[in-house]
C-alpha cells in the first residue's frame, strides 16, 4: 500500500513533514517540571495529614483518568464504575487475606485483569444498548452485585469489611519495600498515575482511540468508515475499567481496609465530578479534577455530609455552566504560551 | 485490495409498511466510472442509496460488488470492502478540527495498532507519519489544507461537504457513494466540486456514485446515469440520451 | 395455591408504583428525550411531605396526598424552569451527569431537611387489611391503585385527547418542526416535566407512605423506574404501564419463591438475562408517545 497521493490524484506530491502534534516540547518540559514538584512535595512538607490528601489524590486521578476513557473520549455514561473500582480492592483484600500474597505488582496486576473482566461483562450485556439504556443497565448491575458482596459473608465479610493483615510489599516474596508510609504509597501511586497517563495517550496515537473518539462524535459517521461501534465501546469498557480497578486496588493498600463502601456511590460521583470538573476528553483534566475534588473539600472544612450535596450541584450546574471543563479554560492559555497548533492534542482536548 | 469495484442490483426493492419506496431495481455499474442516480424528491433515491451502503436492509433482491452478493452485510462491513459514503445532511466529526476529522477517520487504513503503541514504536511512528502524509495529500486534494486547524462545526456549509469527502476519501474508497454532494452549494462551489470529483477519479481506483437533485451537475460529471421516479428506474444511459427523453422531461418538468 | 393468589396481588399492587414512576419518565423521555435520573427524588419528596403533613401537623391523611403531589410538581416546576429546559440544549451525556447532579443534590437536600432515619406515617387504618378468603390486601393498595387507575387515565387522556396534548406529541416528534408551527417548545417542555414528576410524586405520596420514607429511598425506586422504561421502550407509555405492573409481580413471586434478600433486584437479573440471550435488545420503538 502506497501512502502517497498518486492513487488519489494521478501525481505525485512531496512528502512533508508531520504537522506539530503531542505536547510539543514545552508542554513535555513543562510536565516534567510538575512532576518533579510532585515528587519534592511530600519531602518538602513533612505532614502526615498532608500525606494522606496526596495520596488520595493519586488514587482518584487514576480513576479519573479511568473513567475518563469512557465518559469524555467514548461518550459512554457508564454507572458501573464504582463496581470495577470495588472489585480492585477486593481482589487485593481477598489476595492478601486468602492467598497470602503481599506484593502489589501481583496485587494490582490482578485487580487490573479483575476489572478488565468486570468491566468487559457490563459491556457485554450493557452495550446491547447505548445512551441511557447503557447508563441505566449498568447502574443495575452495579447494585446486584453491591447487594450481593453485602449479603456473601463468606467471602467479604459484608459491610464489616475485610481488614488487610500488612500493607503490600514493593516488591515480590520477603524482599521489598514494605508500603507502611504514605509517602511511598503515594509515590508509587505517582509512578501509576504516570504510566496510566502514558498508556491512554499513547491509545489515543493508534486507531484504537480513534475508534473511540469518531464513537463519540458520530456513530453512523463512524459504522460508515469501517468502525464497529460496539468493538470501540467494548475496548473503552475494559482499558477504563482496568485502570479504575488498579486505583481501587491502591486504595485497598493505603488504607488497608477494604467495604462494600469501596463501590458506593460516593466512589462513582467522585469520579464523574472529577471528569466533569476537569473536562471530558481532556486526560490531564482528569488530574486537574482530582487534585480540586480532594483538595478543596478539605480547604473549605466542608464535613463530611455536606460533600455530596456539593457534589450533586457541581455536577448538575457544572454540565450547564462550564461544559467542556476547567481544562478548556487553562489550554488556550498554554496554547497561548507555546504557540502551538494543535491537532489532536493526545489529550483529546479537541472538545 | 484495491481497485475500483463494480455494483450490481439485482431486482432490489425496499418498502416501508406500505410504502414501496424501491420497487424493483436493478442496474449494472462498471468499475471506475462516475454514476449518476436522479429523480424528482420521493423518487426513492435516498432508500436506493441506504440501501447500497448498508444503512437499510433490502427486504428482497441482492447487492453484488464485482459479483459478490453483500446483501444485508453493515455498513462497517461494506466500509471494509472498500464502499465508502458521505452523508445528505454532511455528517463530520464537528468538534474535532479538519485535520483530525481525517487522521480519525481513517480508520481503515490506520495501521497505528495498539499493539505497535507499545511494543513496535519504529514502525508505530511510521505508520504515524504516514497517516498524516496522507492526510496533508487528501487535504491539498480538497484544497483544504490552509483549513486544516479549524474545528469543523465552525466551517462554511460548503468547506462541510468538502471535508466530509475527504475524511471518505482517507480510507482509499474502491466504491464512493455521495449523497446530494452538490445541495446548497453555490455556483462556484459546484464548480470546486466536479474539480474533486476529477480528481479522485483521474486514477481510475474508484467508482463514484452521485444520488443528485443537480442535473446540471451530474450531467457534466458523470459518465451514465439512471433516473429514478416513484421507486423504480425509468430511463438509463449517457447523460445526452437521458436528458433528452421525453420520460426524463415528464418526471421532472411535468411537460 | 392461595400463597401464589397473595404474591399476585401483592405483585400487582407493587406494580401499579412502578407503572407510575416508569409512566413519568418515560413521558418525559418522550418529549425532553432525557432520562431524569432525580425521578426518584421526587417520590422521596412527596412521601416526606405526607409524613410532615400527617404526623407533625395531625392533617389527615387525604389532605396530605394532594399537597405532597402538588410540592413535587412545583418543585418539578420550578426545576424545569431555572434547569432543566437549559439542560436539554446539552448533549445526551451532560443530561445524563446533569440530573445524577440534581438527584443528588436533591437527596442531600432532604438529608439535612428531614434526617436520614426512616419514617413511618402512623395511619393504622391505612394498613389495615381487606380479606377476600384467605387472600388480603392493604386497604393502602386499594387507594393507591384506584388512584394510578385514575390518573394514568387521565394522563391518556390529555396526551391522546386536548391540545395539550397534540403540543407533546408534536414536540416528541420533531421540536423543530413543532418550534415552526408557533408551539412553544419550553412550555411544553416544562408542563410534561411537571407532570412526570408529579406521577412519581403521586406514588411517593400513596404508595411511599404506607412504608417508612427516608431520603435514599428514590435511590431504590428509581431502578425500578429504569428496568420498566427499558423494557417498556423508552418513550412508550402505554408499554410502561405493562411492564410496571409485570415488574412487580415479578419482584412478588421472586421474594416469596426464592429470596427477600434480592427483592430490589429480580426486575434487573431477569432484564440482564434477557439482554444477555438476545443479541438484539429489548423493543427500542423509536416512535414518540
Amino acid at each position: 500500500m502506497t501512502t502517497s497521493a498518486e492513487q488519489v490524484t494521478g501525481e505525485a506530491v512531496p512528502s512533508r513533514p508531520p504537522a506539530p502534534r503531542g505536547s510539543g516540547r514545552y508542554g513535555r518540559v513543562g510536565v516534567l517540571l510538575l512532576l518533579v514538584v510532585a515528587i519534592a512535595l511530600p519531602f518538602a512538607v513533612p505532614s502526615p495529614y498532608v500525606h494522606g490528601l496526596l495520596v488520595l489524590v493519586v488514587i482518584y486521578a487514576i480513576n479519573g483518568v479511568g473513567y475518563d476513557v469512557q465518559l469524555g473520549l467514548t461518550g459512554m455514561f457508564s454507572m458501573g464504575q464504582a463496581l470495577v473500582f470495588g472489585a480492585g480492592s477486593y481482589t487485593v483484600a481477598l489476595l492478601c487475606t486468602r492467598a497470602d500474597s503481599t506484593s502489589i505488582f501481583i496485587g494490582l496486576a490482578a485487580a487490573a485483569v479483575v476489572g478488565t473482566v468486570v468491566g468487559g461483562l457490563i459491556g457485554l450485556v450493557g452495550l446491547r444498548t447505548e445512551g441511557p439504556q447503557f447508563a441505566m443497565i449498568s447502574l443495575g448491575i452495579w447494585q446486584i452485585v453491591l447487594i450481593w458482596v453485602q449479603n456473601a459473608v463468606d467471602l467479604t465479610r459484608g459491610p464489616l469489611g475485610i481488614s488487610l493483615p500488612s500493607y503490600g510489599v514493593l516488591g515480590f516474596g520477603d524482599i521489598g519495600i514494605e508500603l507502611d508510609s504514605d509517602i511511598i504509597v503515594y509515590l508509587v501511586g505517582l509512578g501509576l498515575l504516570v504510566l496510566t497517563v502514558g498508556v491512554v495517550r499513547r491509545l489515543l496515537r493508534s486507531r484504537v482511540g480513534s475508534s473511540w473518539l469518531c464513537v463519540r462524535e458520530n456513530v453512523a459517521l463512524a459504522r460508515a468508515q469501517g468502525v464497529s461501534p460496539f468493538r470501540a465501546r467494548m475496548t473503552a469498557a475494559m482499558v477504563s475499567s482496568a485502570i479504575s480497578a488498579v486505583a481501587g486496588g491502591l486504595l485497598a493498600y493505603s488504607s488497608g481496609f477494604v467495604s462494600p463502601d469501596n463501590m458506593s456511590v460516593s466512589i462513582l460521583v467522585g469520579a464523574i465530578v472529577i471528569v466533569i470538573v476537569g473536562g471530558r476528553g481532556s486526560v490531564y483534566g482528569a488530574v486537574l479534577g482530582a487534585i480540586l475534588f480532594v483538595v478543596l473539600p478539605e480547604a473549605l472544612r466542608a464535613a463530611d455530609t455536606l460533600r455530596l450535596l456539593v457534589f450533586g450541584g457541581v455536577l448538575a450546574l457544572g454540565v450547564v455552566f462550564v461544559p467542556n471543563g476547567l481544562w478548556s479554560l487553562v489550554a488556550p492559555i498554554r496554547d497561548l504560551l507555546t504557540r502551538r497548533t494543535r491537532p489532536l492534542d493526545a489529550g483529546g482536548e479537541a472538545r | 485490495m484495491s481497485g475500483a469495484l463494480g455494483l450490481e442490483l439485482r431486482d432490489v426493492s425496499k418498502s416501508f409498511g406500505n410504502l414501496q419506496a424501491v420497487d424493483g431495481v436493478s442496474l449494472r455499474m462498471q468499475a471506475a466510472g462516475t454514476y449518476g442516480l436522479i429523480g424528482p424528491n420521493g423518487a426513492g433515491k435516498t432508500t436506493l442509496f441506504n440501501l447500497i451502503s448498508g444503512a437499510h436492509r433490502p427486504s428482497s433482491g441482492a447487492v453484488l460488488l464485482d459479483d459478490e452478493e453483500v446483501t444485508g452485510t453493515p455498513p462497517e462491513g461494506l466500509a471494509r470492502r472498500g464502499v465508502l459514503r458521505t452523508f445528505q445532511n454532511t455528517s463530520v466529526f464537528d468538534s474535532l478540527s479538519v485535520l483530525d476529522n481525517l487522521l480519525v477517520g481513517a480508520y481503515l487504513v490506520d495501521r497505528r495498532t495498539a499493539v505497535s503503541a507499545f511494543l513496535r514504536p519504529f514502525r508505530h511512528h511510521r505508520a504515524d507519519v504516514a497517516l498524516r502524509e496522507r492526510a496533508e495529500d487528501v487535504l491539498d486534494l480538497v484544497g483544504m489544507t490552509s483549513r486544516r486547524g479549524v474545528v469543523a462545526k465552525s466551517l462554511a456549509y460548503g468547506e462541510l461537504r468538502y471535508l466530509e469527502i475527504a475524511v471518505a476519501l482517507m480510507s482509499r474508497p474502491r466504491l464512493l457513494l455521495l449523497d446530494e454532494p452538490g445541495a446548497g452549494l453555490n455556483e462556484a462551489e459546484v464548480t470546486r466540486l466536479e474539480a474533486i470529483l476529477g480528481a479522485i477519479t483521474t486514477g481510475r481506483e474508484t467508482t463514484v456514485v452521485l444520488v443528485e437533485h443537480n442535473v446540471g451537475l451530474v450531467s457534466r460529471a458523470c459518465e451514465r446515469i439512471w433516473v429514478l421516479d416513484r421507486g423504480r428506474l425509468v430511463v438509463d444511459g449517457t447523460p445526452d440520451v437521458v436528458l433528452s427523453d421525453q420520460r426524463v422531461r415528464e418526471v421532472y418538468l411535468g411537460a | 395455591m392461595s400463597t401464589f393468589v397473595q404474591l399476585f396481588v401483592n405483585g400487582l399492587a407493587a406494580g401499579v408504583t412502578y407503572a407510575l414512576i416508569g409512566l413519568g419518565l418515560s413521558l418525559v423521555f418522550g418529549v425532553l428525550k432525557i432520562i431524569n435520573f432525580a425521578q426518584g427524588e421526587f417520590y422521596m419528596v412527596a412521601g416526606l411531605i405526607v409524613y410532615t403533613v400527617t404526623n407533625l401537623l395531625g392533617w389527615p391523611y387525604l389532605v396530605g396526598v394532594p399537597i405532597a403531589v402538588a410540592g413535587a410538581a412545583l418543585l418539578g416546576w420550578l426545576l424545569a424552569r431555572v434547569y432543566i429546559t437549559r439542560l436539554v440544549r446539552f448533549d445526551e451525556t451532560a443530561t445524563l451527569v446533569g440530573t445524577v447532579g440534581l438527584s443528588y443534590l436533591m437527596l442531600e437536600l432532604a438529608q439535612i431537611v428531614w434526617n436520614p432515619n426512616p419514617k413511618q406515617t402512623d395511619l393504622p387504618w391505612l394498613n389495615s387489611t381487606v380479606s377476600a378468603g384467605s387472600v388480603h390486601i392493604t386497604v393502602q393498595s386499594l387507594l393507591s391503585a384506584g388512584l394510578a387507575l385514575l390518573t394514568a387515565v387521565v394522563m391518556f387522556a390529555v396526551v391522546y385527547r386536548t391540545p395539550l396534548g397534540r403540543h407533546m406529541r408534536a414536540v416528541a416528534e420533531n421540536p423543530f418542526g413543532a418550534a415552526l408551527t408557533g408551539i412553544r417548545v419550553e412550555h411544553v417542555h416544562r408542563l410534561t416535566f411537571t407532570v412526570g414528576v408529579a406521577l412519581a410524586g403521586l406514588a411517593g405520596a400513596t404508595a411511599g407512605a404506607a412504608e417508612a420514607v427516608y431520603p435514599t429511598v428514590g435511590q431504590s425506586i428509581i431502578l425500578k423506574g429504569f428496568v420498566v422504561v427499558i423494557v417498556a421502550g423508552l418513550g412508550n407509555i402505554s408499554g410502561a404501564v405493562w411492564a410496571g405492573l409485570m415488574l412487580g409481580l415479578v419482584e412478588a413471586l421472586g421474594s416469596g419463591y426464592l429470596s427477600t434478600a434480592y427483592h430490589d433486584t429480580y426486575g434487573y437479573l431477569v432484564l440482564v438475562l434477557v439482554l444477555a440471550i438476545r443479541p438484539a435488545g429489548l423493543a427500542r420503538r423509536k416512535a414518540a408517545l
